[in-house]
């Protein structure tokens, strides 16, 4: 019965770790220890989960696409690409010889590349972007063993940076052998063509990757295993760092100045996410959702809120310096001219006054920790703390993600803000949508105006156009303060003495098979 | 007795139903992990696609039945939020850490605190009694969490004698364990010392002296048995005191264990593992009553009778 | 020796209740309010300044303050939960012990599956559902408390159950109600009070944990649990903003358990086995 293997296996399990078995947890010389401060759903196929996996299947899996320090893009699996019919037509052609980490897989082709996008976007795939692919995505073809057509139903410029690319979840799968492990291959050991194999996975603690043998043809890889640890409170992480059992960990802004005392060196990925608050119920082109009573629904306020806070105050202090203010909800490099709100708490009081508040008004704030993301609760202390000043009497009210997210996406008027991260998507005007659309079950902010520039962009097929449409759509959402921007923020990894060169450039491209040796 | 071993077991399965409906109806009530699920682009067809999907769109009843008949069958779901893993397997691998820390934090305190509790008891009024109640008293005012993380730099880090967390070897158990069992070390020592001094003045030691026992025997042999049964008395009390504290170790030591995984899954409304979690645990629990109950009836035979 | 610090301790609680009633009206800074450029600021003689004697926490706040006012809530969530799980838990360990037979049998049963429970994992659920706030920290500590006092309630009503005044009372035709109201609870309300002073310290320090996780008092409230679990990273650059909450729970509990094990002592020594 199944019950005695389950009770045998426990017992077994409870016998070997009495007993103790070495290795585990000791940072050879060899090998780079990690430590997360979560492993999210522990699946190992780039479908199973969300794209916080990323830390740890990057290093079997690889992209069609590479981004340089840049953001420029590389040839990767592809070794080129054309896009055509304004932008609704992609061809790749792979890379020949790429072998991947199980011989009878052989080398990547064709079949393997539409396969895996075919999972990816597939009705049961847990990724991220799954819903947003399924709808571009009309049909992909493999005409030969080396080419890729894939055509969308709506026009797509970026699809090689962004969602095809190696900061989105396209890993590329061997078709034999995800078919051959059928319903359990989101558990089983990955098969990708990176420079690392799976060698040993504990659910909840651990996940040791081991260098395949011989030379790759995409990185060097210095390090012999590349150890991830899943240690949930950062107080431990910095320890850990201090101990020298982790040799990269993302720790807290506050952290770092003991940790360089310490003489851990701290590398930041540079503003790759952005504190925000939105500001719920102003979807004005949707009746259902436009919460009209609301004092923010008139647009002085908005711009009041985003006037009375002293971002850069915040950033000095909350965030270590580390981090411009906002002036979108989303590090957008094309909205890089867009001014940000100065502070100017006398100009806040004005605007309230001509809306009608001068006396100001009551809201609740909810806020919660996300990863990165756990200063955000403190964020909104210290906004309120501000908006205190002109008025605006914030309740905090401190909750998680998932709570927040179920009254956020369930329709209706919201009567409240939130902290909150904007999406670090390598396509920007798919973060645009999703943050600002009618359709998008996220949105808090939308107006009519707004549908049509959306609209227009979509539409351009001229690339230059395009570059101008989205940085006037940015004017627009700072100008209508579609929410309150606080900060484009970095996030800071402490890395000890051990490790040579590493940087992470952007959201979710961690680089750690590319991590040196000290000398 | 064996009326009172099966009314135990229908009493065992009663509360765990009870329990089963309790988190079931919770968790329903507290959302669902749809909203977390969906990528962040998702829209109203993607949600409703996703809901069909989980059968969350089954009236409360159904899902609930449902979840009791495949329960029965040993299949207690999939997890939602780690990828359809089989919820049980999942529960299962994790649950040895959490045991064999609980077992040892439990020895720790039993072995510390008995040793403490008696020493304290036999030099009355001397330094080392004072000195072994403010340790006892400082044990039980002291959140676990902090301890645990002043430890892990204190020891850990400065000294450097013992890894800072995770899991795997005999070293690893050492502070978690320490952790876990302070504030029940710290019981364990004064109840062992107020049962010892009651034991050391009665008249039945009294009666031993007379005799010319030795005194080594008149303290082990005689007191401390008797100081003994008020510790098993709580032991139930203390496991779950471990447990309980078992989600703040777990999470400060990053140790993969169950308390954790009630956590985390808590956090992202993964039922399944929620319902096989706690009900896990319960059956711990349970199990853990039963044998101080039978260890109990072991010692005082008087207590039999009493039901 | 013993009275010395039974003394002291009772000074330590009449201070800490002055403090909670008055404190709040004597400190001169707002604890809710910080300035973000005072943020952990260390103590006077750690290089701080006399402004914050105590030094600030992680939005500037100051800590004296806070802690003055933590005082006031840790005092209020204490003074709470125990009126309440006392309350249900004596009333049900006393009709239980009272009426005996299967009622007796039932609400032991009720107890017993009470404590076989894993009641933080509730409490989370609870937490998780309504957020965190006075209300559910009150609830979620009530349940995990109230059994203990159901069975030293009943413990109790049985043994004062058959002394020779309640046998008077009931033999001279007094209602039951007014035999236990008049004749029971007056003598098992000791023991029961030793059982609340050795809970207080439980309170506090469980109100710590679940704050460590997210479901305690929610801010800016600066209940001392919660000041405790904001400075956990900062053990080693910013000690003060967890210490100094920590020490005030530290001679809180202290001087609640000396108290305790006094009144234990005085009232009847044969509990001294069956409280912990």
């Amino acid at each position: 019965m199944q019950d005695h293997g389950y009770f045998r296996r426990s017992l077994a399990a409870l016998a070997a770790c009495a007993i103790a078995v070495p290795v585990i947890a000791q940072a050879q010389d060899d090998t780079l220890v990690v430590a997360l401060p979560t492993f999210s759903e522990q699946t190992m196929t780039p479908w199973g989960g969300s794209g916080q996996r990323k830390t740890y299947l990057d290093t079997v899996y690889e992209y069609l696409v590479y981004l340089d320090a840049e953001g420029n893009t590389e040839p990767g699996l592809a070794e080129s690409w054309t896009v055509e019919n304004d932008g609704t037509k992609w061809t790749f052609t792979l890379r020949a010889g790429v072998s991947f980490s199980d011989e009878s897989c052989g080398t990547v082709t064709a079949e393997d590349v539409k396969y895996s996008i075919e999972r990816l976007i597939a009705e049961d795939s847990r990724a991220g972007p799954a819903s947003t692919m399924r709808r571009i995505i009309d049909t992909v073809e493999a005409p030969d063993a080396l080419t890729v057509v894939v055509n969308l139903s709506a026009p797509d410029f970026l699809l090689d940076a962004g969602y095809f690319g190696e900061a989105q979840q396209l890993g590329i799968v061997c078709k034999s052998y995800a078919e051959a492990q059928g319903e359990a291959v989101d558990t089983a050991p990955p098969v990708g063509t990176g420079a690392y194999v799976l060698e040993r996975s504990v659910d909840g603690s651990e996940i040791t990757m081991v260098r395949r043998e011989g030379d790759h043809w995409r990185v060097d890889p210095q390090w012999e295993r590349i150890s991830f640890r899943a240690v949930p409170e950062e107080a431990t992480r910095v320890a850990m760092l201090r101990a020298g059992e982790a040799d990269i960990a993302p720790v807290n802004f506050d952290s770092i100045a003991g940790l360089e005392g310490a003489g851990i060196r701290i590398v930041s990925a540079e503003k790759t996410w952005s504190p925000v608050i939105r500001l719920g119920g102003v979807v004005q082109t949707d009746a259902e959702r436009f919460n009209t009573e609301l004092p923010w629904a008139d647009r002085r306020v908005r711009q009041a809120m985003n006037y009375a806070i002293d971002k850069q105050a915040i950033i000095d202090e909350l965030f270590a310096g580390q981090g411009t203010v906002a002036n979108g909800d989303t590090p957008v490099a094309a909205w890089d001219s867009v001014p940000p709100y100065p502070y100017d708490p006398e100009k806040a009081k004005e605007l309230l006054a001509e809306a009608g508040y001068p006396n100001g008004f009551d809201m609740v704030m909810k806020t919660f920790t996300t990863t990165p993301g756990a200063e955000l609760p403190l964020m909104a202390e210290a906004a309120a703390l501000y908006l205190a000043e002109v008025g605006i009497n914030v309740t905090i009210e401190p909750t998680d993600w998932p709570s927040v997210r179920s009254e956020w996406t369930g329709g209706g008027k919201l009567d409240f803000a939130m902290t909150h991260r904007g999406f670090p998507f390598p396509n920007p005007e798919n973060g645009v949508e999703a943050g600002f659309s009618t359709r998008s079950l996220f949105a808090s902010f939308t107006s009519d105006d707004l549908e049509a520039k959306l609209a227009s962009l979509a539409a351009e097929t001229d690339r230059a156009a395009r570059r101008e449409k989205l940085t006037e759509i940015g004017q627009y959402i700072r100008d209508e303060a579609g929410a309150i921007f606080m900060v484009l923020a970095n996030e800071p990894y402490g890395v000890g003495a051990d490790v040579g060169d590493w940087s992470i450039d952007t959201s979710y491209v961690y680089n750690f098979d590319r991590a040196g040796k000290a000398e | 007795m064996t009326r009172l071993i099966l009314g135990r077991l229908a009493e065992a399965l009663a509360a765990l139903l009870l329990m089963s409906l309790a988190i079931f109806l919770l968790s329903r009530v507290t959302g669902d992990p749809v909203a977390l699920l969906l990528g962040d682009g998702a829209t109203a067809e993607d949600r409703d696609l996703l809901i069909a999907q989980l059968r969350l769109d089954r009236p409360l009843w159904e899902q609930y039945l449902s979840f009791l008949g495949n329960a029965l069958t040993g299949d207690f779901g999939q997890s939602v939020a780690a990828g359809r893993r089989d919820a049980l397997e999942l529960v299962l691998d994790r649950l040895p850490a959490s045991l064999s820390l609980a077992a040892v934090a439990l020895g720790f305190t039993l072995v510390t605190g008995i040793a403490m509790g008696v020493v304290a008891a036999i030099t009355r009024g001397s330094a080392v009694d004072v000195f072994v109640r403010i340790v006892a008293l400082l044990g039980q005012s002291v959140p676990a969490f902090w301890l645990g993380i002043v430890l892990i730099y204190v020891v850990a880090v400065h000294w450097g004698w013992l890894p800072t967390s995770g899991y795997g070897t005999p070293a690893h158990y050492v502070l978690p364990a320490l952790t876990m069992g302070t504030f029940t070390l710290a019981a364990v020592t004064r109840l062992v010392r107020a049962s010892m001094l009651d034991a050391l003045g009665s008249e039945y030691i009294k009666l031993a002296r007379i005799k010319g026992l030795p005194e080594a025997t008149v303290i082990l042999k005689h007191a401390l048995s008797n100081s003994l049964i008020p510790v098993v008395t709580f032991m139930g009390a203390f496991f779950a005191t471990m447990i309980t504290g078992a989600v703040v170790v777990e999470t400060v030591f990053a140790w993969p264990g169950i308390g954790r995984l009630a956590y985390e899954s808590i956090v992202s409304r993964d039922f399944p593992v929620i319902q096989t979690v706690v009900l896990v645990i319960t059956a711990c629990f349970i199990l853990a009553n039963f044998c101080v109950d039978m260890l109990y009836l072991a010692i005082d035979p008087r207590m039999r009778d009493r039901g | 020796m013993q009275k010395i610090t039974f003394h002291a301790a009772l000074v330590l609680l009449a201070l800490f209740v002055l403090t909670a009633v008055f404190g709040p009206y004597l400190v001169e800074h707002d604890p809710l309010k910080g300035s973000l450029r005072a943020r952990l600021e260390p103590p006077l003689w750690a290089g701080g300044s006399a402004e914050h004697l105590l030094g600030t926490d992680r939005l500037g706040r100051d800590m004296l303050a806070r802690i003055v006012s933590g005082a006031r809530i840790s005092l209020t969530v204490c003074v709470v939960v125990i009126a309440i799980a006392g309350s249900i838990g004596t009333a049900i360990g006393t009709l239980s012990g009272y009426v005996g037979g299967w009622l007796d049998r039932i609400l032991m049963r009720l107890v017993d599956l009470a404590l076989s429970l894993p009641v933080i994992l509730l409490a989370l659920l609870i937490g998780a559902v309504s957020g965190p706030s006075f209300g559910n920290i009150v609830l979620v500590i009530s349940l995990v408390l109230w059994s203990q006092y159901a069975r030293m309630a009943r413990g109790e009503t049985l043994r004062v159950k058959n002394e020779d005044y309640v046998d008077l009372a009931r033999t001279s035709g007094l209602g039951h109600v007014r035999i236990i109201a008049r004749h029971i609870l007056p003598n098992i309300a000791p023991a029961l009070i030793v059982v609340a002073t050795l809970q207080v310290g439980v309170v506090i320090v469980l109100e710590a944990s679940l704050s460590f996780l997210g479901v305690g008092v929610p801010p800016p409230n600066p209940s001392w649990g919660s000041m405790v679990a904001d400075g956990r990273s900062y053990v080693v650059t910013a000690w003060w903003v967890s210490l100094f909450p920590g020490i005030a729970i530290l001679l809180v509990v202290m001087a609640v358990n000396i108290v305790g094990d006094a009144l234990t002592d005085r009232i009847n020594p044969a509990l001294r086995g069956r409280t912990a």
